[in-house]
């Protein structure tokens, strides 16, 4: 599976990163268990600094969605069907979607379009987990 | 049947297949990257781009031809340097060609601003199991320490025949003119080294194979893997062809020197078939390369890629395209950015080292064939 950063957009490239993952893992296009490169690997295939890559690799690591072990590197924790997340992850989360929504609505946009887009995006990755579920075998693990 | 080669024509030759490689370089190149310099695909078609390679082309083969000339000029010399200069000449005037007929594309593209608003990604496999990649041709490798084991196993029934000074050095004309005792060391010591040079590169052609492959936004991800295994491909193809036609080289000299030390033949006909045979996989890795290059860029215009973000403008860490150095890049090896292959990464520590080795181990060749050991 391939992912792509802008290295010119504003937003960090370890943040980028991080986020490409998150969105490859709600789509179903890295499931739990699946072995992801190493920090030294992907540094690698970027041509970036590892010290960015380890960045990501923390972060998603801090929020659960990758554990490392020194036999198996770092692997994809958890996905759509591996149960209900934790409460502070929940309560973290719905702070974040708080101030999203806040900020569309700030911005002068019709409530009912931000709810439409919400509807989109949810059913764009649930379609992909889908279409990502029926393309290959089910993993062990 | 003695075919011997004269001084002038291996040097000639050396000339026209420099001059030749230089010349075939833009089309083992991305159409993105003419000349080593990066452009956005909007601008490729560009006729400040095409005038380029064209004006590349066209003095690298008055080079070429300049260099045949030379290598007749210096023919009555009759020494080893006169068949080496030519050649050297040739490859340091192309490298020269190519910095300098590059500078009007990137001119062109500096004042027209031409990644200016042109969205860029950076594009990486996450997943442990990558993207697919070549393997290493263990065949030819295989090849090259059996027929070096064969001629080993002959030198081993020569060897009570030999003169009791062997020739260790030939200098021009195929003359010796270095000697020492006959021993083990001095009449193996060629096949050794060219078994030692088969298995080098074999762990040479693994390790390359382990590390990172680079790919280029601008292409959908099946396009931009098929893209970058080509490319692998024609580097491994190419590297265990070079290995071979080296090791076969060596001993085919070996064998030369045990048996007519007075003057070397180089070779029976036969041997220069086979030789050639393997130079022909070379040059077949390199036409097959370039089609698929083009067939991948067909498949591409198919799918749109003209209206994908491309990948960035990393100029600034190709030094006259061609030397790559980069200090956040933690790869050692990177694929060339033109031709077929792998190139050092300069800004990281070991690619420093290894490099002075490698200028090392060139002049030191350069000062043994000119000066004699």
């Amino acid at each position: 599976m391939l992912i792509e950063v802008d290295p010119g957009a504003e937003v960090p490239l370890y943040q980028q990163i991080r986020d490409r993952l998150v969105e490859a893992i709600a789509a179903g296009a890295l499931r739990p268990g699946e072995a992801l490169s190493s920090v030294r690997a992907l540094a690698g295939a970027f041509g970036i600094n590892v010290a960015t890559v380890s960045k990501a690799y923390d972060a998603l690591r801090r929020d659960g969605f990758i554990r490392t072990s020194s036999k198996s590197g770092s692997v994809v924790a958890r996905g759509p069907g591996s149960g209900d997340p934790a409460p502070p992850v929940v309560a973290d989360w719905s702070t974040r979607v708080r101030t999203l929504l806040a900020e569309g609505l700030a911005q002068g946009m019709d409530p009912a379009d931000v709810v439409a887009r919400c509807h989109a995006e949810v059913g764009e990755f649930v379609r992909r987990q889908g279409a990502a579920g029926a393309g290959q075998p089910e993993r062990e693990r | 049947m003695i075919v011997v080669f004269d001084d002038v024509v291996v040097a000639a030759a050396c000339c026209v297949l420099v001059g030749v490689a230089f010349v075939a370089l833009p089309a083992l190149s991305d159409r993105t990257l003419p000349l080593g310099v990066a452009v956005p695909a909007e601008h490729v078609g560009d006729r400040v781009v095409q005038e380029a390679v064209q004006r590349y082309r066209r003095r690298v083969v008055v080079l070429a031809l300049l260099g045949v000339v030379v290598a007749a000029a210096l023919a009555p010399l009759r020494d080893v340097a006169a068949v080496a200069l030519p050649g050297y000449l040739v490859t340091a005037g192309a490298l020269l060609a190519f910095t300098r007929s590059r500078r009007s594309i990137t001119a062109a593209k500096a004042a027209g601003r031409w990644y200016e608003g042109v969205p860029t990604r950076l594009v990486a496999p996450v997943t442990a199991a990558g993207v697919p990649r070549a393997g290493v041709p263990t065949g030819a490798y295989a090849l090259g320490l059996a027929l070096t084991a064969v001629t080993a196993a002959v030198g081993a029934a020569l060897y009570p025949g030999l003169p009791a000074r062997v020739p260790t050095h030939f200098g021009g004309g195929g003359l010796p003119d270095a000697f020492a005792p006959r021993s083990i060391a001095t009449v193996f010591a060629p096949v050794a080294a060219a078994a030692l040079l088969t298995v080098a590169f074999f762990g040479l052609a693994h390790a390359l194979r382990r590390g990172p492959v680079r790919l280029r936004a601008g292409l959908p991800a099946h396009l931009a893997s098929a893209r970058s295994l080509a490319g692998d491909r024609a580097a491994q193809r190419v590297l265990a062809a070079a290995t071979l036609l080296a090791a076969l080289l060596i001993d085919v000299l070996a064998l030369d020197a045990w048996t007519s030390p007075a003057r070397l033949r180089l070779a029976g006909p036969a041997v220069v078939v086979f030789l050639l045979a393997v130079a022909g996989v070379i040059a077949a890795s390199a036409v097959g390369y370039a089609r698929e290059l083009r067939d991948l860029e067909g498949d591409a215009g198919r799918a749109g890629a003209a209206a994908r973000p491309q990948a960035p403008d990393d100029d600034r860490a190709w030094r006259g395209g061609l030397v790559y150095v980069d200090r956040d890049d933690p790869v050692l090896w990177v694929p060339k950015r033109n031709g077929i292959g792998w190139t050092l990464n300069l800004g990281h520590p070991a690619g420093v080292a290894l490099a002075g080795v490698l200028l090392a181990l060139v002049v030191a060749s350069l000062v043994l064939v000119t000066v004699g050991g």
